[in-house]
Protein backbone atom coordinates (compact mmCIF):
# COMPACT_ATOMS: atom_id res chain seq x y z
CA UNK A 1 0.00 0.00 0.00
CA UNK A 2 1.23 3.45 -1.02
CA UNK A 3 0.43 6.38 1.12
CA UNK A 4 1.19 9.96 0.17
CA UNK A 5 1.48 13.11 3.36
CA UNK A 6 1.16 16.45 2.09
CA UNK A 7 4.23 18.18 4.04
CA UNK A 8 6.27 20.51 3.84
CA UNK A 9 10.06 20.08 3.65
CA UNK A 10 9.20 16.69 3.11
CA UNK A 11 9.93 13.52 5.27
CA UNK A 12 9.22 10.61 8.16
CA UNK A 13 8.84 13.49 10.58
CA UNK A 14 7.94 16.15 9.24
CA UNK A 15 4.48 17.82 9.69
CA UNK A 16 0.93 17.00 7.59
CA UNK A 17 0.15 20.41 5.88
CA UNK A 18 -3.51 21.90 5.83
CA UNK A 19 -2.63 22.27 2.14
CA UNK A 20 -3.15 20.07 -0.34
CA UNK A 21 -3.03 20.61 -3.68
CA UNK A 22 -0.16 23.51 -3.36
CA UNK A 23 1.44 21.58 -0.37
CA UNK A 24 5.19 22.39 -1.43
CA UNK A 25 6.36 18.44 -0.92
CA UNK A 26 4.57 15.19 -0.55
CA UNK A 27 6.10 12.35 1.30
CA UNK A 28 5.08 9.30 -0.47
CA UNK A 29 5.66 5.94 1.93
CA UNK A 30 4.91 2.40 1.03
CA UNK A 31 3.64 0.25 3.85
CA UNK A 32 4.28 -3.25 3.66
CA UNK A 33 2.50 -5.60 5.88
CA UNK A 34 1.55 -3.00 8.69
CA UNK A 35 4.75 -1.22 8.98
CA UNK A 36 6.36 1.64 7.45
CA UNK A 37 9.00 0.84 4.17
CA UNK A 38 10.46 2.59 1.82
CA UNK A 39 9.63 6.29 1.33
CA UNK A 40 10.53 8.98 -0.67
CA UNK A 41 9.85 13.06 -1.23
CA UNK A 42 8.63 14.43 -4.17
CA UNK A 43 8.32 17.86 -4.75
CA UNK A 44 5.05 19.26 -6.03
CA UNK A 45 5.27 21.41 -8.92
CA UNK A 46 2.13 22.50 -8.77
CA UNK A 47 1.95 24.79 -5.47
CA UNK A 48 2.90 27.66 -6.99
CA UNK A 49 0.22 27.21 -10.54
CA UNK A 50 -2.28 29.78 -11.18
CA UNK A 51 -5.29 27.85 -11.15
CA UNK A 52 -6.12 24.34 -11.05
CA UNK A 53 -3.56 23.08 -8.88
CA UNK A 54 -5.67 20.83 -6.52
CA UNK A 55 -6.65 19.23 -10.02
CA UNK A 56 -3.01 18.37 -10.69
CA UNK A 57 -1.92 17.48 -7.57
CA UNK A 58 -4.45 14.62 -7.65
CA UNK A 59 -2.95 13.31 -11.20
CA UNK A 60 0.21 13.72 -9.86
CA UNK A 61 -1.40 11.27 -6.94
CA UNK A 62 -2.53 9.02 -9.30
CA UNK A 63 0.25 8.96 -11.49
CA UNK A 64 2.66 7.67 -8.77
CA UNK A 65 -0.04 4.80 -7.70
CA UNK A 66 -1.08 6.24 -4.35
CA UNK A 67 -3.60 4.25 -2.56
CA UNK A 68 -4.48 7.05 0.04
CA UNK A 69 -3.78 10.41 0.75
CA UNK A 70 -3.49 12.37 4.29
CA UNK A 71 -3.93 15.93 4.58
CA UNK A 72 -5.82 18.66 5.68
CA UNK A 73 -8.50 20.38 3.62
CA UNK A 74 -9.62 19.18 -0.05
CA UNK A 75 -11.28 21.16 -2.55
CA UNK A 76 -14.33 19.84 -4.40
CA UNK A 77 -12.10 19.32 -7.48
CA UNK A 78 -9.67 17.82 -5.69
CA UNK A 79 -12.26 15.95 -3.83
CA UNK A 80 -13.60 15.17 -7.29
CA UNK A 81 -10.10 13.69 -8.89
CA UNK A 82 -8.99 11.76 -5.86
CA UNK A 83 -12.35 9.45 -5.98
CA UNK A 84 -12.83 9.08 -9.55
CA UNK A 85 -9.06 7.74 -9.32
CA UNK A 86 -10.32 5.64 -6.54
CA UNK A 87 -7.53 7.22 -4.10
CA UNK A 88 -8.68 7.75 -0.30
CA UNK A 89 -8.22 10.58 1.88
CA UNK A 90 -7.50 11.00 5.68
CA UNK A 91 -7.70 14.10 7.69
CA UNK A 92 -4.40 14.32 9.31
CA UNK A 93 -2.85 17.82 9.28
CA UNK A 94 -1.06 18.77 12.34
CA UNK A 95 0.26 15.00 12.94
CA UNK A 96 3.84 13.46 12.44
CA UNK A 97 3.65 11.41 9.35
CA UNK A 98 5.11 8.56 10.96
CA UNK A 99 2.49 8.77 13.98
CA UNK A 100 -0.87 9.54 11.22
CA UNK A 101 0.35 6.54 9.23
CA UNK A 102 0.35 4.24 12.31
CA UNK A 103 -3.16 5.80 12.91
CA UNK A 104 -4.44 5.29 10.02
CA UNK A 105 -3.35 1.55 9.93
CA UNK A 106 -5.19 1.49 13.32
CA UNK A 107 -8.12 2.87 11.57
CA UNK A 108 -8.28 5.94 13.90
CA UNK A 109 -8.00 8.31 10.87
CA UNK A 110 -11.06 10.28 10.12
CA UNK A 111 -11.94 9.35 5.93
CA UNK A 112 -12.49 12.81 4.47
CA UNK A 113 -15.81 11.58 2.53
CA UNK A 114 -16.89 15.44 1.11
CA UNK A 115 -14.83 18.54 -0.12
CA UNK A 116 -13.89 21.37 2.38
CA UNK A 117 -16.89 24.02 2.25
CA UNK A 118 -16.94 26.50 -1.02
CA UNK A 119 -14.04 25.55 -2.93
CA UNK A 120 -10.70 25.12 -2.13
CA UNK A 121 -8.07 26.98 -0.39
CA UNK A 122 -6.62 27.96 -3.56
CA UNK A 123 -5.72 30.74 -5.42
CA UNK A 124 -7.56 29.64 -8.46
CA UNK A 125 -11.46 29.54 -8.82
CA UNK A 126 -12.25 25.65 -8.97
CA UNK A 127 -15.69 25.45 -8.02
CA UNK A 128 -15.92 21.61 -8.46
CA UNK A 129 -17.86 19.11 -10.30
CA UNK A 130 -18.24 15.72 -10.57
CA UNK A 131 -16.05 13.00 -12.88
CA UNK B 1 -14.45 59.17 -26.88
CA UNK B 2 -14.52 56.20 -25.33
CA UNK B 3 -14.48 57.19 -21.59
CA UNK B 4 -13.35 54.51 -18.97
CA UNK B 5 -13.97 54.82 -15.39
CA UNK B 6 -12.07 52.77 -13.35
CA UNK B 7 -10.31 52.90 -9.83
CA UNK B 8 -7.80 50.14 -8.61
CA UNK B 9 -9.69 49.66 -5.25
CA UNK B 10 -13.40 48.52 -5.30
CA UNK B 11 -16.26 50.37 -3.83
CA UNK B 12 -14.95 54.19 -4.57
CA UNK B 13 -17.95 55.24 -6.31
CA UNK B 14 -17.02 53.77 -10.22
CA UNK B 15 -20.46 52.86 -10.60
CA UNK B 16 -21.98 56.35 -9.18
CA UNK B 17 -19.38 58.66 -11.71
CA UNK B 18 -19.95 56.40 -14.70
CA UNK B 19 -23.80 56.24 -14.44
CA UNK B 20 -24.33 59.86 -13.63
CA UNK B 21 -21.85 60.74 -16.45
CA UNK B 22 -23.15 58.73 -18.87
CA UNK B 23 -26.64 60.01 -17.79
CA UNK B 24 -26.66 63.58 -17.57
CA UNK B 25 -24.18 63.69 -20.81
CA UNK B 26 -26.30 61.68 -22.75
CA UNK B 27 -23.99 58.89 -23.67
CA UNK B 28 -24.24 55.58 -23.84
CA UNK B 29 -23.16 53.41 -20.62
CA UNK B 30 -21.08 49.93 -21.39
CA UNK B 31 -20.75 47.41 -18.28
CA UNK B 32 -17.70 45.72 -18.03
CA UNK B 33 -17.64 44.66 -14.69
CA UNK B 34 -18.87 41.44 -16.06
CA UNK B 35 -18.50 39.48 -12.92
CA UNK B 36 -20.69 41.47 -11.05
CA UNK B 37 -22.72 44.20 -13.50
CA UNK B 38 -24.85 46.54 -11.89
CA UNK B 39 -25.29 49.95 -14.05
CA UNK B 40 -28.79 47.97 -14.77
CA UNK B 41 -29.98 49.10 -11.15
CA UNK B 42 -30.05 52.57 -12.39
CA UNK B 43 -30.50 52.23 -16.06
CA UNK B 44 -34.42 50.70 -16.57
CA UNK B 45 -36.16 49.84 -19.29
CA UNK B 46 -36.91 46.74 -21.88
CA UNK B 47 -33.65 44.15 -22.56
CA UNK B 48 -32.60 42.31 -24.78
CA UNK B 49 -30.20 39.07 -24.28
CA UNK B 50 -27.76 37.44 -26.38
CA UNK B 51 -25.59 34.51 -24.77
CA UNK B 52 -22.22 34.36 -25.22
CA UNK B 53 -20.02 30.96 -25.80
CA UNK B 54 -16.20 29.60 -25.53
CA UNK B 55 -15.08 26.66 -27.10
CA UNK B 56 -14.24 24.16 -24.62
CA UNK B 57 -13.31 20.22 -25.10
CA UNK B 58 -15.24 17.41 -25.45
CA UNK B 59 -13.78 13.57 -25.22
CA UNK B 60 -14.55 10.94 -27.31
CA UNK B 61 -14.12 8.27 -25.09
CA UNK B 62 -13.68 5.41 -27.42
CA UNK B 63 -11.05 7.06 -29.74
CA UNK B 64 -9.32 8.23 -26.33
CA UNK B 65 -6.29 6.00 -25.10
CA UNK B 66 -5.46 8.28 -22.43
CA UNK B 67 -1.99 8.85 -23.24
CA UNK B 68 -1.86 12.21 -21.71
CA UNK B 69 -0.70 14.68 -24.48
CA UNK B 70 -4.28 16.98 -23.97
CA UNK B 71 -2.85 17.22 -20.09
CA UNK B 72 0.43 17.99 -20.87
CA UNK B 73 -0.10 20.21 -23.53
CA UNK B 74 -2.95 22.30 -21.41
CA UNK B 75 -1.23 25.42 -19.22
CA UNK B 76 -4.26 25.22 -16.63
CA UNK B 77 -4.33 22.45 -15.36
CA UNK B 78 -8.23 21.64 -16.83
CA UNK B 79 -7.45 17.94 -17.55
CA UNK B 80 -6.46 15.07 -15.96
CA UNK B 81 -6.28 11.15 -17.09
CA UNK B 82 -7.74 8.53 -15.06
CA UNK B 83 -7.61 5.13 -15.71
CA UNK B 84 -8.53 4.80 -19.42
CA UNK B 85 -9.57 8.32 -20.85
CA UNK B 86 -8.98 11.92 -20.19
CA UNK B 87 -11.54 14.24 -18.04
CA UNK B 88 -12.09 17.84 -18.44
CA UNK B 89 -12.99 20.69 -16.26
CA UNK B 90 -14.64 23.14 -18.55
CA UNK B 91 -14.29 25.87 -15.77
CA UNK B 92 -10.74 26.03 -15.79
CA UNK B 93 -10.06 25.89 -18.91
CA UNK B 94 -8.95 29.15 -20.97
CA UNK B 95 -10.75 27.78 -24.36
CA UNK B 96 -6.87 27.76 -26.51
CA UNK B 97 -7.80 25.02 -28.13
CA UNK B 98 -4.62 23.32 -27.51
CA UNK B 99 -5.73 19.87 -26.39
CA UNK B 100 -7.61 19.43 -29.55
CA UNK B 101 -4.90 20.53 -31.93
CA UNK B 102 -2.39 18.18 -30.38
CA UNK B 103 -4.51 14.85 -29.60
CA UNK B 104 -2.88 12.20 -31.81
CA UNK B 105 -6.51 10.49 -31.96
CA UNK B 106 -8.50 13.14 -33.02
CA UNK B 107 -10.65 12.29 -30.13
CA UNK B 108 -10.90 16.08 -28.75
CA UNK B 109 -13.51 18.07 -30.41
CA UNK B 110 -14.70 21.40 -29.03
CA UNK B 111 -18.08 22.22 -28.14
CA UNK B 112 -19.78 25.81 -27.59
CA UNK B 113 -20.25 26.18 -23.73
CA UNK B 114 -22.46 29.17 -22.61
CA UNK B 115 -19.89 31.47 -20.41
CA UNK B 116 -22.53 34.32 -19.84
CA UNK B 117 -24.49 36.73 -21.94
CA UNK B 118 -25.06 40.31 -23.04
CA UNK B 119 -27.62 42.44 -22.14
CA UNK B 120 -29.03 45.25 -23.95
CA UNK B 121 -31.14 47.98 -21.93
CA UNK B 122 -33.11 51.11 -23.87
CA UNK B 123 -33.75 53.14 -20.90
CA UNK B 124 -32.81 56.55 -20.40
CA UNK B 125 -29.87 56.18 -21.99
CA UNK B 126 -28.55 52.65 -23.75
CA UNK B 127 -26.97 50.72 -21.71
CA UNK B 128 -25.24 47.07 -22.42
CA UNK B 129 -23.61 45.18 -19.79
CA UNK B 130 -22.12 41.51 -19.61
CA UNK B 131 -22.78 39.02 -17.37
CA UNK B 132 -20.37 36.23 -16.41
CA UNK B 133 -21.83 32.76 -15.79
CA UNK B 134 -20.74 31.54 -11.79
CA UNK B 135 -17.83 29.71 -12.16
CA UNK B 136 -16.52 30.81 -15.17
CA UNK B 137 -12.48 31.23 -14.81
CA UNK B 138 -12.18 34.05 -17.08
CA UNK B 139 -14.16 37.34 -17.92
CA UNK B 140 -12.11 38.67 -20.61
CA UNK B 141 -14.01 37.16 -23.27
CA UNK B 142 -17.56 38.91 -22.29
CA UNK B 143 -15.31 41.78 -21.86
CA UNK B 144 -14.44 41.63 -25.14
CA UNK B 145 -17.76 41.03 -26.87
CA UNK B 146 -19.13 43.98 -24.67
CA UNK B 147 -16.56 46.20 -25.93
CA UNK B 148 -17.21 45.04 -29.61
CA UNK B 149 -20.67 47.43 -29.16
CA UNK B 150 -19.47 50.42 -27.96
CA UNK B 151 -19.00 52.93 -30.54
CA UNK B 152 -16.90 56.18 -30.84
CA UNK B 153 -18.61 57.79 -28.07
CA UNK B 154 -18.88 55.18 -24.51
CA UNK B 155 -18.50 55.54 -20.85
CA UNK B 156 -17.23 52.52 -19.67
CA UNK B 157 -17.94 51.33 -16.25
CA UNK B 158 -14.72 48.89 -15.16
CA UNK B 159 -14.18 46.47 -12.80
CA UNK B 160 -11.99 46.91 -9.88
CA UNK B 161 -8.96 45.75 -9.26
CA UNK B 162 -5.62 46.52 -11.66
CA UNK B 163 -4.93 42.96 -13.30
CA UNK B 164 -6.38 41.58 -16.82
CA UNK B 165 -9.75 42.40 -16.20
CA UNK B 166 -8.82 46.12 -15.49
CA UNK B 167 -6.61 46.14 -18.51
CA UNK B 168 -8.45 44.25 -20.71
CA UNK B 169 -11.48 47.34 -20.15
CA UNK B 170 -9.32 50.04 -20.19
CA UNK B 171 -6.66 49.29 -23.09
CA UNK B 172 -8.70 50.81 -25.96
CA UNK B 173 -10.13 53.67 -23.96
CA UNK B 174 -9.41 57.34 -25.42
CA UNK B 175 -8.88 58.70 -21.88
CA UNK B 176 -9.74 56.94 -18.42
CA UNK B 177 -11.26 58.45 -15.03
CA UNK B 178 -9.81 57.18 -11.80
CA UNK B 179 -12.12 57.33 -8.78
CA UNK B 180 -10.45 57.72 -5.28
CA UNK B 181 -11.79 57.89 -1.65
CA UNK B 182 -10.07 59.55 0.68
CA UNK B 183 -8.71 56.34 2.54
CA UNK B 184 -5.04 54.92 2.57
CA UNK B 185 -6.78 51.44 1.12
CA UNK B 186 -7.80 53.83 -1.97
CA UNK B 187 -4.43 55.33 -2.10
CA UNK B 188 -2.64 52.58 -2.22
CA UNK B 189 -4.65 50.87 -5.37
CA UNK B 190 -4.68 54.49 -7.09
CA UNK B 191 -0.91 54.53 -6.80
CA UNK B 192 -1.33 51.16 -8.57
CA UNK B 193 -4.16 52.42 -10.99
CA UNK B 194 -1.73 54.98 -12.07
CA UNK B 195 1.35 52.89 -12.84
CA UNK B 196 -1.17 50.30 -15.51
CA UNK B 197 -3.02 53.76 -17.08
CA UNK B 198 0.60 55.21 -17.14
CA UNK B 199 2.37 52.02 -19.13
CA UNK B 200 -0.74 51.78 -21.55
CA UNK B 201 -0.07 56.10 -22.14
CA UNK B 202 -3.32 56.96 -21.68
CA UNK B 203 -4.33 60.67 -20.77
CA UNK B 204 -6.53 60.32 -17.25
CA UNK B 205 -7.54 62.38 -14.38
CA UNK B 206 -8.80 61.49 -10.73
CA UNK B 207 -12.37 61.82 -9.58
CA UNK B 208 -12.41 62.44 -5.06
CA UNK B 209 -15.41 60.33 -4.53
CA UNK B 210 -16.54 61.18 -0.36
CA UNK B 211 -14.47 64.48 -0.57
CA UNK B 212 -14.58 65.54 3.09
CA UNK B 213 -13.57 62.25 4.62
CA UNK B 214 -10.57 62.70 6.75
CA UNK B 215 -7.74 61.50 4.91
CA UNK B 216 -5.26 63.24 2.54
CA UNK B 217 -5.64 61.76 -1.14
CA UNK B 218 -4.74 64.92 -3.17
CA UNK B 219 -1.28 65.76 -1.87
CA UNK B 220 0.18 62.48 -4.13
CA UNK B 221 -2.26 63.86 -7.11
CA UNK B 222 -0.36 66.89 -6.85
CA UNK B 223 2.71 65.31 -6.43
CA UNK B 224 1.98 63.40 -9.31
CA UNK B 225 1.30 66.22 -11.40
CA UNK B 226 -2.06 64.54 -11.88
CA UNK B 227 -5.09 66.58 -12.32
CA UNK B 228 -8.41 66.08 -10.19
CA UNK B 229 -11.40 66.55 -12.60
CA UNK B 230 -13.92 66.84 -9.38
CA UNK B 231 -14.76 66.40 -6.37
CA UNK B 232 -18.14 64.32 -4.76
CA UNK B 233 -19.17 65.05 -1.44
CA UNK B 234 -18.80 62.87 1.21
CA UNK B 235 -22.84 63.04 2.12
CA UNK B 236 -25.77 60.35 3.27
CA UNK B 237 -27.99 61.79 0.91
CA UNK B 238 -25.82 60.58 -1.98
CA UNK B 239 -25.38 56.90 -0.73
CA UNK B 240 -29.12 56.84 -0.02
CA UNK B 241 -30.34 58.05 -3.78
CA UNK B 242 -27.66 55.20 -4.57
CA UNK B 243 -29.24 52.70 -2.14
CA UNK B 244 -32.68 53.06 -4.04
CA UNK B 245 -31.22 53.10 -7.74
CA UNK B 246 -31.46 56.91 -8.11
CA UNK B 247 -29.14 59.29 -10.28
CA UNK B 248 -27.99 61.92 -8.12
CA UNK B 249 -30.26 64.88 -9.83
CA UNK B 250 -28.85 67.76 -7.85
CA UNK B 251 -25.43 67.04 -8.27
CA UNK B 252 -25.93 67.34 -12.96
CA UNK B 253 -23.82 69.74 -12.63
CA UNK B 254 -20.89 68.11 -11.71
CA UNK B 255 -21.32 65.41 -14.09
CA UNK B 256 -20.80 68.20 -16.94
CA UNK B 257 -17.94 69.86 -15.59
CA UNK B 258 -16.36 66.22 -15.54
CA UNK B 259 -17.23 65.45 -18.72
CA UNK B 260 -15.68 68.59 -20.02
CA UNK B 261 -12.87 68.40 -17.88
CA UNK B 262 -12.08 64.63 -19.39
CA UNK B 263 -12.86 66.53 -22.95
CA UNK B 264 -10.04 68.90 -22.27
CA UNK B 265 -7.43 65.97 -20.63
Amino acid sequence: MRIAASTTRGGIDDVITDMFGRAPTFTVVDVENGRIGNYEIIRNENAAASGGAGIATSQLMADRDVDAVLTGMLGPNAYNVLTAAGIKAYRASGMKVSEAIERMLRGELEEITSPSGGKGRGMGRGMGRRL
Amino acid sequence: MQIAVASGKGGTGKTTIAVNLACFNSLPIFDLDVEEPNDHVFIRGRSKETPVFRPVPSIDTEKCNACGKCREVCQYNAIVILKDSAFVFPEICHSCGACSYFCPEGAITELNRQMGKIVEVDGRIKLTYGQLEIGEASPIPIIKEVKKRAGKKAVLDCPPGVSCPMVESVRDADTIVLVAEPSPLSLHDLKLAVEVVRKLEKPFGVVINKHGLPFDIESYCRKEDIPVLSRIPFSPEIASAYSRGELLSSLEGIFEEIYDGVRGL
